[in-house]
């Protein structure tokens, strides 16, 4: 990973900064479900995707993983790990959006709390702004993912400096 | 050559060994490294499974079973209007959902019309779930879909509930969140033309339905409604998602209405 950006201060910083907004999205994201556990399952049964038992598991879960991938990310502990299943969840998460609009519902994503069906006005717009947001947090986190190192970060200061971006075959 | 030459192979293994030593040393490092981050993020995944484990338990609504119903109430915990008992159309709303008020507006009396003709059972089923949206407003507003739905209980005691269910869709909150205040339902309750006040004061001010409205909740979240207004006829839900307009929607029930009767 000796691109010649790898390891600059700038590169650092951004990683820095990529890391600690990508973070409280999703802390403050996981934070309003889980504090609305009852419309955080309503939320995942307006999908219509999954079976009545499983959106409890997911409803309930969803939020725990989100805190804890956000915590990790601020922290960045396991930056490249974390990194990489908050993109996926953004790629879960378009993909979820995209097929409640393909399928012609009107729902509000939940995706910071609420959800459920709302009316049918503006729904496009809707729809297309979340899945915008969506693919600019994926943005972030494939940024993490490839320049893993960064400032405030605690796998720095468990490897050192010098030591995180020489190792290559590391995948956190 | 030079003397020295045979001492060279030697020289070069030894930095051969020290070589291998060193990448045995690094490897063993970076597995060690590897551990204890592996170690250290599934102790922060820990905490926080068990911190939300109590976050969730203590923001579920708890169902009080046992609590009173305000009588004359269906088995799917509704309140049912007009003469017919079959089909069924029930409708879950909120006093505080700005789409309700919109349906009400626009096919509430279409809806009212169904149970008055008796061509079929409307039953209404208040929810409380947003009460989300008032949870930042004054504290006289908090709660107002519990509050109200609690007022729409007490209402029915008396026989009146759909009177004050139009009231109340007269009367919306000025912006969401504004909510409604308790004096304000007690108003409500007259102008819907309670006959015994004192009463329903007392109803209102006790929060005596409250523990019905929890469920009610339940009864809803086990037939899959996540929003508001939610209708079905004869147990099935309606989807309006291919309606246009209001007169499609109250196509689609009327419709839905004219295949159950057969």
């Amino acid at each position: 990973m000796s691109t010649g950006f790898s390891g600059r201060p700038v590169q650092l910083w951004l990683t820095t900064l990529a890391r600690l907004v990508l973070g409280v999205v999703m802390v403050v994201a996981g934070g309003l479900k889980i504090t609305d556990p009852a419309q955080a399952v309503r939320a995942v049964q307006a999908y219509q995707i999954l079976p009545a038992g499983v959106t409890h598991v997911v409803g309930y879960g969803l939020p725990m993983l989100e805190i804890a991938l956000g915590m990790l990310l601020l922290l960045g502990l396991g930056t490249r790990v974390a990194a990489i299943l908050s993109g996926l969840f953004m790629i879960v998460f378009i993909c979820a959006v995209s097929s409640a609009w393909a399928r012609g519902l009107s729902i509000d994503c939940g995706c910071f709390g609420g959800g459920g069906t709302v009316g049918s006005a503006g729904k496009a717009w809707r729809y297309l702004s979340e899945i915008l947001r969506d693919l600019l947090f994926l943005g972030l986190a494939s940024w993490i993912a490839v320049f893993k190192d960064s400032m405030l970060a605690a796998d720095r200061l468990l490897l050192g400096a010098a030591d995180v971006n020489d190792l290559e075959d590391l995948p956190a | 050559m030079s003397p020295n030459q045979p001492k060279e192979p030697k020289r070069a293994a030894r930095e051969r060994l020290a070589a291998e030593r060193a990448a045995q040393a690094a490897a063993a490092k970076r597995r060690k490294d590897r551990m204890v981050r592996g170690i250290l993020a599934g102790a922060v995944v820990l905490v926080v499974a068990v911190v939300g484990f109590f976050v969730i338990k203590a923001n579920s609504t708890k169902v009080d079973t046992a609590a009173a119903r305000p009588g004359n109430v269906t088995l799917t915990l509704g309140y049912p209007t007009g003469t017919a008992t079959k089909p069924v159309v029930d409708l879950y709303e909120d006093f505080q959902c700005p789409v309700c008020e919109a349906y009400e507006t626009n096919i509430g009396k279409a809806l009212e019309a169904l149970a008055t003709s008796g061509k079929a059972s409307v039953v209404y089923h208040p929810l409380t779930f947003l009460d989300r949206v008032d949870a930042t407003s004054a504290s006289n507003v908090k709660k107002s879909s519990t509050r109200s739905a609690n007022a729409a209980a007490c209402a029915q005691v008396q026989g009146k509930f759909l009177a004050f269910h139009d009231v109340v869709y007269q009367n919306p909150p000025a912006t969401e969140g504004a909510g409604f205040t308790d004096a304000q339902l007690l108003a409500f309750g007259k102008s819907a033309g309670i006959p015994d006040m004192t009463a329903y004061t007392q109803c209102v001010n006790d929060q005596r339905y409250v523990g019905f409205l929890t469920q009610v909740s339940a009864e809803a979240d086990t037939r899959q409604v996540t929003g508001t207004p939610t209708f079905f006829v004869d147990g099935k839900m309606l989807n309006f998602d291919s309606a246009k307009t209001y007169a499609d929607i109250l196509k689609t029930i009327t419709d839905a209405v004219a295949a159950a009767s057969k």
